[in-house]
């Protein structure tokens, strides 16, 4: 059989294709991070971020925006990571009006009294630790963090957070959580799949307001 | 018994816990008792100010005027009261707070007898026959002063409702009367 020049040329250049694609796939690996405290007890709220050291990272927000309720008069969930560009919103679930704030330095904004869904979503578009209040009840405490990284996930009750879809290499991994003075970091390299890492925090008091009736000033009658 | 009504507001100067709360509340009820003469209109309005240091430490410093008007005009009462209370949250459950009372106002004492130092001090005004005693008792009426200090520690059953024991030692007096009191209680206090 013949085969003319310009089919060989095809063949050829379409079997390459087809080595390149394969080559190029990324291979995929999990990390699953044991977070506890010294007294070997597993950390929930903690969140657990990988930054690729040998790559830049790219990503993009999601669609819809996250969504952070207000129920019983507190905030859910306590810790919401997001990514940097994430809107979020505060829908208030309470018969009470809400007001809902932040005075952090990654994210400044001010929600008055409201009742339901808020006139608009909040748009976070610096990453780093943002601290939720309510001005009228002292004890709502919430956080979002806003990471650079797509790479996250929060521990559960057993302490563990999973991240998937990481492509083998060194990363700096951070685990942040309330009662962390700072951050823990260290750096990793992901070879393995699933790779583990197990995390020892030290933990400071929970300084969150406590929630009690207000008897007010009283007096005799 | 009594029903009414209470209006609040509050403001406050800033955003954040620790910004401090301006808050005045105007009350009035409509008293209903046993002895017909007792029942009445009471009426109070009341300004305070709280202040958080930390998440741990409360200020509360607040003034509050009171009228009571009586269907009789024996049990009619009128004073002005200022509370200074310091709050400290021991725990996520537990706290203690200290509060320091003035009231400057109307009092009604009652003696069966007359009695020689009521007399001196204050003015009888009627018999009443409010504590079930045989014999009515006279009701005298006089401006006292009354100095109160109270220590509650107070422990959280829940998201509304507290536990709360409560020591108090708090005096009345005018001239030679002076009455001393020593209460403890311990009250569960519920928001609805």
């Amino acid at each position: 059989m013949k085969m003319s020049f310009p089919w060989l040329v095809g063949v050829a250049a379409a079997s390459f294709a087809a080595v390149a694609l394969a080559a190029a796939e990324p291979t995929v690996m999990g990390m699953r991070v044991e977070i506890v405290d010294t007294t070997g007890t597993p950390v929930d709220d903690a969140v657990t971020s990988l930054l690729p050291l040998d790559r830049s990272v790219t990503f993009a927000p999601p669609a819809e925006p996250v969504a952070i309720i207000q129920q019983g008069e507190e905030f859910q969930p306590y810790v919401t990571p997001v990514v940097t560009g994430t809107r979020v919103n505060f829908p208030n679930q309470d018969k009470v009006q809400h007001h809902v704030f932040s005075v952090s330095k990654a994210k400044k904004f001010d929600l008055q009294l409201y009742r339901g869904e808020p006139k608009e979503t909040v748009l976070f578009d610096q990453p780093g630790i943002v601290s939720l209040g309510c001005n009228i009840h002292d004890w709502m405490a919430a956080y979002v963090v806003v990471l650079a990284t797509p790479h996250f996930a929060k521990s559960g009750s057993s302490g563990v957070a999973a991240v998937s879809g990481l492509p083998p290499g060194r990363y700096r991994l951070e685990v942040w959580h309330p009662r962390l003075k700072v951050p823990e970091q260290r750096e990793v390299t992901i070879t393995a799949d699933p790779a583990t890492q197990v995390m020892k925090v030290t933990l400071g008091i929970d300084r969150r307001v406590r929630r009690a009736p207000d008897g007010g000033t009283g007096s005799y009658k | 018994m009594a029903a009414g009504v209470r209006l609040g507001w509050q403001h406050k100067f800033g955003l954040g816990a620790q910004a401090p709360a301006l808050r005045v509340d105007l009350v009035a009820d409509d008293f209903l008792a046993r002895e017909n003469g007792r029942s009445g209109r009471a009426g109070s309005a009341a300004l305070s100010v709280r202040k958080r240091f930390g998440t741990s430490w409360r200020v509360l410093l607040g003034h509050e005027f009171n009228r009571y008007d009586g269907k009789a005009h024996a049990f009619d009462r009128t004073d002005g009261e200022t509370t200074a209370t310091l709050n400290a949250d021991l725990s996520r459950t537990w706290r203690i707070s200290l509060t320091g009372r003035h009231r400057h106002g109307g009092v009604l004492s009652y003696a069966t007898p007359p009695h020689p130092v009521l007399v001196k001090a204050g003015k009888a005004l009627t018999t009443v026959t409010s504590f079930d005693r045989d014999q009515p008792m006279i009701a005298y009426y006089f401006i006292a002063r009354t100095d109160a200090v109270r220590l509650e520690l107070g422990h959280t059953l829940g998201p509304r409702s507290e536990l709360v024991l409560a020591i108090e030692r708090r005096t009345t007096s005018q001239g030679p009367v002076t009455y001393a009191n020593r209460p403890v209680s311990l009250s569960l206090n519920h928001s609805f």
